[in-house]
């Protein structure tokens, strides 16, 4: 569905199902480039089991219109903003005790998202995270330049040797061929934009202190090159009481990559 | 940055879409012999009916070996997903009715496979959908006959039986202006000899039977998704970007993104129509499609040579294949196809229908038989044959000739072939001296 944020039109993936009374709010944050559609198997899943799911195309991804947002704390704002015009234009979705669910860029953005609003949100689920989460200069340059070898970087780095080669759940989908047309229809300069948010983003450990509030689950890939798990654990120190599930023979696009790993490390986060 | 590399082509015919088999280590991937799967409980039983969960029911919608031969050809062409079928024609069928409902029109290639030719010309007209031919050689036809009801362009990336090679770039621009997709069967050219997406395609489809599988052993097919297409964008196709009452009002853009062509597919056309491969099929086929860079190198030398040796005989009127330097796409294909153009080529002999025969019948290694893309060499003699079902008018629009003879070139020794083709040769042209 659409609705209307800033004066912009913002997409968001309810799963395919209406939000309903009584029933707690997930929210679910795509990373870097990309949008909701990471999330569908999740926000399918998770819609008919009694959650309200909100996973929104941030501005200028996917479906929404805007222009990307620059920083990671101007993401975070704006995520809540969304919560809030979502709890006041829909009663059923409820603004307490909510769970929510980032992935990569998308996991710093929930990590501020619930730093700067920590009693809003019971749980969540840090996922292919770290921090500081450094992006490096030939990747940055090359998403500067709108360069497909952007692209092609991530693709490969993203991605453990075994899914490079393929052994697909999703019978006759290519993981990586999908990311990679997904990063594809980026606007040009989003990439970017999302990369430098990540890299300049210095606020992790007051939010990571602030969200030792909420219960935070780090969900790390074992093979993951892009925020490698020691990334995860630093994460991991700053945030009171959290704690660490590994996906093994796993790489960073864990949502693609072993989905079914990453939804039960999600439902033990969420228990 | 130093790093991991794409997998090159050959790794991923070898390799793409399987791991060693997780409960037994087999290294080939298993033939699941099985109708359906056992759900673990009754979570994932509903999860999995309602898309919320990966894994497999029941084999016409999906099976594990199929789905290691779905996703190998997906990798190789560069695809984000595939649907392998139980021939290349249900392919063909499942790829046209997946973007085709009733009053819509198909803007098709005149030179294409003659079951094809059929399901076009005869079939999908009682289910109210028609189409316009046109010269495959001129991307300005198929921009004349677009209506506002077309929704796909479809033609071969190099044609039966005269090597018509499709200009995939112009004529994708064409089809793209007019907000459709390029949809090509690639039968004869393999991801191994054309990269159709990188040139411009939209939806790729192979008869698997052919040179992907390459042992003639096994029928199947399998139609793949670019993935870049945009139905959104495009706006002629609520069957992708509006609730679909037929599968829980899912909206396959929304939900899958640039794989929402694969999925809808999948999901719609295997499931109601079901021309399913099998998982036994689906294992051969993958057996072939382990050597198809080494073996269409063969066919593709093998071919320059029978080539050479036939635009040289004095009982040939002319071949037609690109090698050929006075062939009309010898300078694309070179561009297009810079490996080879394929196997599967053409010549006219001199005496007409009856010198036909006698080549034929003299013929010694060639099989006689309705296929292509056989590891062993292949003849037909289409106007009796393959095309036989296309009237006088539609055969010569073809250039289907009565002389006309096709040859599927093989893995033999190249010298052998030579000598079989010049001792038929001896034969024909004996009955043409005796008819003078």
């Amino acid at each position: 569905m659409n609705i209307e944020l800033n004066n912009e039109s913002i997409f968001i993936s309810t799963g395919g199902v209406e939000w309903k009374d009584n029933q707690p709010s997930l929210v679910l944050i795509h990373g870097a480039g990309l949008n909701r559609t990471v999330w569908t198997l999740f926000t399918r899943y998770f819609a008919r089991r009694g959650y309200n799911v909100l996973a929104p195309d941030l501005p200028g991804h996917g479906n929404s219109s805007g222009s990307a947002l620059p920083t990671i704390e101007a993401m975070a704002k704006w995520v809540n903003q969304l919560l809030d015009l979502c709890g006041q234009e829909n009663s059923a979705f409820s603004l307490e005790d909510m769970f929510l669910a980032g992935h990569s860029m998308g996991s710093l953005v929930a990590l501020q998202t619930v730093g700067d609003q920590p009693i809003r949100f019971a749980k969540v689920a840090l996922m292919g995270t770290a921090y500081p989460m450094v992006v490096g200069p030939p990747l940055l340059n090359a998403a500067k330049a709108n360069d497909h070898a952007a692209i092609d970087m991530i693709t490969l780095f993203g991605h453990s040797e075994a899914s490079r080669l393929g052994r697909n759940p999703i019978a006759g989908i290519s993981v990586m061929n999908v990311g990679e047309a997904l990063l594809e229809r980026a606007g040009p300069g989003v990439l970017y934009n999302d990369l430098a948010a990540c890299n300049h983003y210095a606020e992790g450990e007051q939010a990571a202190a602030a969200a030792g509030a909420s219960s935070v689950t780090l969900i790390l890939g074992v093979d993951d090159r892009m925020t490698m798990p020691k990334g995860g654990y630093a994460l991991a120190s700053l945030i009171p009481d959290s704690q660490v599930i590994e996906l093994k023979d796993c790489g960073h696009m864990m949502l693609g990559e072993q989905p079914e790993s990453a939804l039960q490390a999600m439902l033990t986060a969420f228990s | 940055m130093a790093g991991p590399k794409h997998f090159g082509f050959d790794t991923l015919a070898l390799h793409a879409g399987q791991q060693p088999d997780a409960a037994t280590g087999a290294r080939a991937a298993p033939i699941y012999q099985s109708t359906s799967f056992v759900f673990k409980d009754a979570d994932q039983a509903s999860s999995l009916f309602d898309v919320a969960r990966a894994g497999h029911v029941y084999s016409r919608i999906s099976n594990p070996t199929v789905a290691v031969l779905e996703e190998r050809v997906a990798a190789l062409e560069g695809g984000v997903g595939a649907v392998a079928t139980a021939s290349g024609m249900a392919a063909i069928h499942l790829g046209l009715t997946t973007l085709c409902s009733a009053g819509d029109h198909v803007v098709a290639s005149r030179s294409l496979y003659g079951g094809t030719h059929n399901l076009l010309s005869y079939t999908l007209p009682r289910f109210g959908i028609e189409t316009t031919f046109v010269d495959p050689r001129d991307p300005n036809a198929f921009a004349a006959a677009i209506r506002p009801e077309t929704r796909v362009v479809f033609a071969e990336t190099v044609a039966n039986p005269r090597c018509e090679v499709l200009d995939v770039p112009r004529v994708a621009e064409v089809a793209h202006n007019a907000n459709l997709p390029l949809f090509l069967d690639a039968t004869l050219s393999t991801p191994q000899l054309q990269k159709s997406f990188t040139q411009g395609a939209d939806l790729v489809v192979h008869s698997l039977t052919k040179f992907m599988g390459g042992h003639g052993v096994a029928v199947g097919g399998c139609l793949v998704d670019g993935g870049r297409f945009d139905w959104e964008a495009s706006g002629l196709y609520p069957q992708f970007t509006e609730p679909y009452d037929g599968f829980h009002g899912m909206d396959f853009v929304d939900e899958f993104g640039p794989a929402a062509f694969a999925m809808r597919a999948r999901k719609e056309g295997l499931r109601d129509f079901g021309a399913a491969l099998s998982p036994a099929n689906a294992f051969y086929l993958l057996q072939g499609l382990e050597t198809l860079s080494l073996r269409m190198e063969r066919h593709v030398s093998n071919t320059h040579q029978l080539v050479d040796f036939l635009a040289a005989h004095e009982q040939v009127d002319v071949v037609h294949h690109p090698a050929v330097p006075t062939h009309p796409d010898h300078d694309l294909a070179k561009t297009l196809l810079p490996n080879g153009t394929g196997a599967v080529f053409s010549f006219e002999i001199k005496g007409g229908r009856k010198a036909g025969a006698a080549f034929i019948d003299s013929l010694r290694l060639f099989s006689h038989l309705a296929n292509v893309g056989d590891a062993k060499s292949l003849v037909i003699h289409p106007a009796s044959t393959t095309h036989s079902r296309m009237d006088e008018a539609a055969l010569t629009e073809s250039g289907i000739a009565p002389g006309l003879i096709r040859l599927s070139v093989g893995l033999e020794e190249a010298d052998d072939l030579i000598g079989d083709l010049s001792s038929a040769l001896k034969s024909a042209s004996r009955v043409t001296k005796a008819a003078s």
